[in-house]
């Protein structure tokens, strides 16, 4: 004690002050350094983990959409080490938790488990663009999926008889090939088939050229609103969902694509010598507007959180 | 020589500055060091992040951004939901070395996100 409160000039030693001063200073930054490179560790794993439960939330939503059940293995998805909760197809929801333990570096105290969750949702598609068709929900009929059908554009009878117009077919009001349409809207018609080789360009060979065969969504309209207010061909008509059709071929005026199809359209007498090929698929989308619209078998699915 | 020692041996002037001499280089690189190391786990969890826009751009067929590459096959348009897209962001350290200590932290940061086509 007699040092310390002795304060007499001559006797001030402040020699390993610096030192002292640097052991602890150098303490608190090794700590503050270690803590830092930790925490950064930790945010990157966590950054990772969120990346790989919103990339495994929309496979599962994908498969829940398509199939009604979670059935492809998820493991690409995610990174090394992380683990996840059991997908499950709730009612147009679901929820995936990515897990990864994440041990200090530098500490040697365990930061514990980084946990974070994603949840996408699915439904019918509500908006979105598509080639400038539409069809009748009759004629639509929802064969099975997978089924090969031919589709005659100019059909001068309708085949099914349920729909006012021609083979049921309408051509939309639009030069591009790209049309928004909303789901329980109403869009305007074009009567006549002068530009149906246009539209037919624009289902199969859009620009930039996609090969066939191609998915293209195509809207349909709902027959008994059309024959109520007589929309023979200007419409306007009520758009009741999408269907999603791979068009495989086409045949007109001598064009043709699939080589089944022949240069002319097998039933060109009866049905019109504008037909396309293919079939209805299911289909899923994240391009449109999730929201009520009957289901044709396209769905959206999006990230909800 | 040792008389001119000997004159000086209770003189502690400059003992101080003589410490903070020694101690200096250390600390700087400890403080060069921690920002270093918190500048590059910052990037590579921007580079983490980039790579998870870009394969969601990628698996909606939207313009990737930049500093994004697609790893392998792209998806269609429209999206084959059979399928699937990695895309890989790359991001260049700029800083990377502490002073008088070999330079070990990598010239690049390389992240890839695989996502589902169309999901």
């Amino acid at each position: 004690m007699r040092r310390l409160n002795d304060t007499k000039p001559d006797d001030r030693d402040d020699s390993g002050v610096a030192t002292i001063f640097v052991i602890l200073a150098m303490t608190a930054m090794l700590v503050g350094a270690a803590l830092a490179i930790d925490v950064g560790g930790y945010v990157a794993a966590a950054r990772s983990a969120q990346n790989s439960a919103d990339a495994t939330v929309l496979a599962v939503a994908t498969d829940c959409a398509l199939n009604g059940a979670p059935i492809a293995d998820y493991a690409r998805y995610r990174k090394a080490g992380q683990t996840i909760t059991t997908p499950a197809c709730g009612s147009g929801e679901s929820t995936i938790t990515v897990t990864k333990t994440v041990d200090g570096l530098l500490l040697a105290q365990s930061a514990g488990d980084v946990d974070r969750s994603a949840t996408a949702r699915w439904g019918t598609l509500s908006r979105a663009n598509t080639v400038p068709l539409v069809i009748a929900d009759c004629e639509f009929r929802a064969p099975a999926t997978g089924t090969i059908v031919t589709l005659y554009l100019d059909d001068p009878k309708p085949q099914s008889g349920c729909s006012s117009l021609p083979g049921g077919f309408s051509q939309l009001d639009k030069s591009e090939c790209s049309v928004p349409i909303s789901a329980n809207g109403t869009v305007a018609g074009v009567p006549g088939v002068g530009g149906l080789q246009n539209k037919i360009l624009c289902l199969t060979n859009p620009p930039p050229a996609a090969a066939l065969p191609r998915t293209v969504l195509i809207p349909i309209y709902s027959t008994s609103a059309c024959k109520a207010i007589d929309c023979k061909g200007k419409g306007p008509y009520l758009i009741l969902g999408f269907a999603a059709l791979e068009v495989s071929g086409y045949s007109f005026n001598g064009n043709v694509y699939d080589g089944s199809l022949g240069k002319k359209c097998p039933d060109e007498k009866d049905r019109g010598k504008y037909c396309i090929r293919g079939k209805y698929v299911e289909w899923v989308s994240s391009l449109g507007t999730p929201g009520p619209s009957t289901d044709y078998g396209v769905t959206q699915v999006y990230l909800y959180s | 020589m040792s008389r001119i020692l000997k004159s000086h041996r209770h003189d502690d002037r400059g003992v101080v500055a003589l410490e903070v001499v020694l101690v200096m280089p250390i600390l700087l690189m400890l403080i060069i060091g921690t920002v270093v190391l918190g500048n590059f786990l910052n990037l590579k969890t921007q580079t983490t992040g980039l790579a998870r826009d870009g394969a969601r751009a990628a698996s909606i067929s939207r313009p990737l951004p930049a500093d994004t590459m697609v790893v392998g096959a792209a998806c269609a348009n429209p999206s084959d939901p059979t399928k699937f897209v990695t895309v890989q962001a790359t991001k260049t350290v700029s800083l990377r070395s502490i002073p008088f200590l070999p330079t070990v932290l990598p010239d690049k940061i390389t992240e890839t996100v695989t996502m589902r086509c169309g999901g």
